[in-house]
């Protein structure tokens, strides 16, 4: 049997609001309360909401034989608190049918493994505190932001006491080597590492609705034969994407909810294919080889590297001042100002570096999408602008801060 | 003495220097008496200066096919070195402005100029830059009467050896044949005779003017920590390169400085990036296109205004600071040093010595307090009225028939001595 394994990755970011250069130091807020929390309810209302919903009713159809995971970033899980707890509620009744596995990743879907490991950890335990308390079960498997993995990031996953790691099925990483096994890593014991098969997900997540692909329009039995077409053997198979393509990326009038529906049908008809979790592929294989992973690796772009986040000088420079800003950030938080430090870990989101991206070819258009901005240019100046104000008042906060002076009236006699 | 004055931009609806300065003149030519009837590509309505009548080229007017100037290779002219097909003339309304669709406007504004004007009389046509030169040059065969070019900047100054080779054309083509050649520098003159063989019989400075400015907001300035402004459209000719490399040098000598560029254009793009590449992310903010009151307050946080231009006519902004209280370091590839005889001037090329010039403003209250004092000695003689007296003096001559000789004792002829 092979086991196929729904990953879904469910993440908002709190975007910003227009931060000018005449905003900084106006004692002004950084994130639009009102536009992110538009976007969310459209994203509950379209996806989270509906999807849920089909997804309990396949557990339900096929009496639990159906399953599949989900990672649901502490951002989101804060807007769904904030501003639509029915959504939390309608994930908390997926997790209490038993079929459904939690995963833990950062806190702030941060680039924070790359940056600083005294924040990963924190993050990461953070993160898992708050899946087990609302989801009440302790995650086992672990994603990285943006399905980052390496030989370093895999061995300190494993020190937290993970067991399965969830990685890109990358052709630089394989080498011609099969997704559809479990594997370990270089540099740790027992940790499994699963592997995305970028053919099959992306058939799903980016292509389900493009006209000029030649597979257009994927029908859910068709999908099942050409899934059929891998061997016999295989072990395992994995589907991850973003949550946001049903029903937001892919709109429900391109048939996408249909589809997973009908999936499970199909699949079952087959006879050699069985749903499983990350945790539960885990048990029942042992590791076939061990990977070497000397440089990250991401599901990210053509390139499967950190080029969409740390890939150009803007990039590099913004994630550079912030990361200079965590240890003031911190210090704040311990002289009683802890809400700095939630603003700076909501600064932290990928996704304001991914907004800065100038990768202008099959992947820009992905970026383009995502982003609030007109150019890369105009978010990283408005990120900036942010990290100014923020240095600012973080200096404000504390006692050593070197005081903005009056403003100078030196001047005052020349002037006529 | 009425004049038709050929206009490509008009405040409130500007791109750059050049409708600050009709509106100027304007208003002090008339305000002297004369009569000025001012074309347009496409008037808003809400255009308008005492005494000064507008009209634009109507949308449904059809051309003439006037404008036949056309780019060849010229030993006079080295630049002109391709062929470039005049552009085909734009049908309906003209938008004015610095479209996509420029070149083929000047040419339907050229081509329907003469049936803008039909109902006005004129005595001479008085022509903005080389978007208007096609039409003075076919209003001047229609009407028989003389045509002066004024110089605000030049194709080589904007895009260097770069230019488009039909507006060097059009440049060419309309200096070589103006009755006079007025320009707003000295320095631009120069390049005027060099570069486009105008002889110094038909050659003219006369320097712009700059508005009193009603009430600059109180400075706000942090001692201990400068902040250094550049204020101009992102492009080549304005040396945004230069303000980085500078920024680059003085941020090594001045960790707490603190660099504003401050305004927009097609360079704006990659300075952002080469900000982030040279490790001035946190240094150097990138306010935008700014006016109004947003400009008063970054006139009120700035230590010192730099121009590092790569090739500048004339340059309102440094004037803009000095009304302001903000002391100023030019390239010295501008014109409105001229008019600034204690400023202080580096090579844009140079940004160590730009940044020293810097420095020295930042670190030594004495120079500074100098630097002000004496520029707003040279502000007050920089009126438009006073330019204003020495156009009024030129069209006298002109229609009077002595063209360029006699007008070598006007005040401020060119070649000018020092002030």
């Amino acid at each position: 049997m092979t086991a196929v394994t729904f990953y879904f990755q469910v993440h908002q970011p709190f975007r910003l609001r227009p931060f000018r250069f005449f905003d900084i130091g106006e004692g002004k807020a950084y994130f639009e309360e009102e536009s992110n929390q538009g976007i969310f309810r459209r994203v509950a209302d379209r996806c989270y909401l509906p999807m849920n919903d089909l997804l309990l009713k396949l557990i339900d159809r096929y009496e639990g034989r159906f399953r599949c995971a989900f990672s649901l970033s502490g951002t989101v899980i804060e807007q769904m608190q904030r501003w639509y707890p029915e959504v939390l509620h309608s994930f908390q009744r997926l997790a209490e049918t038993g079929a459904v596995e939690f995963l833990c990743e950062t806190s702030h879907h941060s680039l924070s493994f790359l940056a600083d490991e005294e924040e990963f950890l924190t993050q990461v335990s953070t993160q898992q505190a708050l899946v087990e308390s609302l989801f009440d079960q302790k995650p086992v498997t672990f994603r990285n932001t943006e399905l980052v993995i390496s030989n370093d990031l895999a061995a300190k996953v494993e020190s937290l006491g993970f067991r399965i790691l969830l990685g890109e099925g990358a052709d630089s990483l394989l080498q011609e080597k099969s997704s559809q096994k479990v594997y370990g890593v270089k540099g740790t014991k027992d940790l499994k590492l699963l592997l995305r098969t970028y053919r099959f997900a992306d058939d799903i997540a980016f292509r389900f609705s493009n006209k000029d692909w030649e597979g257009y329009p994927l029908l859910a039995d068709t999908f099942a034969d050409s899934m059929a077409e891998v061997p016999e053997d295989a072990p395992c198979l994995g589907l991850f994407m973003d949550y946001e393509t049903f029903g937001e990326h892919q709109w429900a009038d391109t048939g996408i909810f249909d589809f997973m529906e009908y999936l499970p049908k199909f699949l079952f008809d087959k006879g050699r294919f069985q749903f499983q979790t990350p945790k539960e592929v885990a048990a029942e294989h042992e590791i076939s080889e061990r990977l070497d992973i000397p440089k990250p690796v991401s599901w990210a772009d053509e390139a499967r590297d950190l080029t969409a986040w740390l890939g150009n000088p803007m990039q590099k420079a913004a994630h550079e001042a912030l990361y200079d800003l965590l240890p003031r950030a911190l210090q704040a938080a311990d002289q009683g100002a802890p809400e700095w430090l939630e603003i700076w870990r909501k600064l932290s989101t990928s996704d304001h570096v991914y907004y800065m991206c100038t990768k202008f070819f099959a992947d820009g258009d992905v970026h383009k999408y995502f982003s609030p901005y007109a150019t890369p240019h105009d978010a990283f100046i408005t990120f900036m602008n942010v990290l100014e104000d923020l240095a600012r008042r973080l200096n404000a906060c504390l006692s050593e801060a070197p005081a903005e002076q009056e403003p100078s009236t030196e001047e005052s006699s020349e002037s006529e | 003495m009425k004049v038709l004055m050929l206009g490509w931009e008009f405040p409130p609806h500007l791109s750059g220097g050049l409708g600050t300065a009709c509106q100027g003149l304007s208003r002090a030519l008339t305000g002297q008496g004369l009569e000025l009837c001012f074309l347009l590509p496409r008037l808003h309505g809400d255009e308008s200066s005492p005494g000064v009548s507008f009209c634009d080229v109507p949308a449904d007017s059809e051309g003439e096919a006037v404008a036949e100037i056309v780019a060849v290779a010229s030993p006079l002219r080295p630049y002109a070195d391709r062929w470039v097909e005049p552009p085909v003339a734009k049908r309906g309304p003209l938008a004015g402005g610095y479209g996509p669709d420029l070149m083929a406007e000047v040419t339907a504004f050229a081509d329907r100029s003469a049936k803008a004007v039909e109902q006005e009389t004129f005595d001479l046509v008085h022509a903005h830059d080389w978007m208007t030169w096609p039409a003075a040059l076919h209003l001047r065969r229609h009407r028989g009467v003389p045509f002066v070019a004024h110089v605000h900047s030049c194709e080589f100054d904007r895009n260097g050896d770069r230019g488009h080779a039909w507006i060097e054309a059009c440049e060419g083509e309309a200096l070589a044949s103006a009755d006079q050649v007025v320009c707003v520098s000295r320095y631009t003159a120069d390049r005027v005779a060099e570069r486009y063989g105008v002889g110094r019989n038909r050659l003219h400075v006369i320097h712009n003017g700059v508005e009193p400015v009603p009430a600059a907001l109180p400075r706000r300035t942090h001692p201990g920590r400068p902040t250094i402004l550049f204020l101009g459209r992102v492009t080549f000719q304005k040396g945004p390169r230069h303000f980085l490399e500078v920024a680059a040098h003085l941020s090594e000598r001045l960790p707490q400085a603190r660099f504003l560029l401050v305004g927009n254009g097609d360079l704006l793009a990659e300075m952002v990036e080469l900000a982030a590449d040279s490790g001035l992310a946190r240094k150097l903010f990138f306010p935008g296109f700014l006016q109004g009151e947003e400009l008063e307050k970054v006139f009120a946080l700035a230590d010192v205004l730099v121009l590092p231009s790569v090739s500048e006519p004339f340059g309102l902004t440094p004037l803009e600071a000095l009304q302001r209280g903000v002391p100023v370091v030019l390239s010295r590839r501008c014109g409105v040093a001229e008019a600034l005889p204690h400023c202080l001037l580096a090579d844009p090329g140079n940004s160590a010595d730009m940044a020293e010039k810097i420095l020295a403003v930042l670190q030594r209250p004495g120079l500074r307090r100098f630097l002000l004092r004496e520029g707003r000695r040279s502000l007050k003689k920089l009126t438009w009225d006073r330019a204003a007296g020495q156009w009024m003096e030129l069209y006298q001559r002109i229609l009077n028939g002595h063209g360029g000789d006699a007008c070598r004792e006007a005040p401020e002829p060119y070649p000018m001595s020092p002030s």
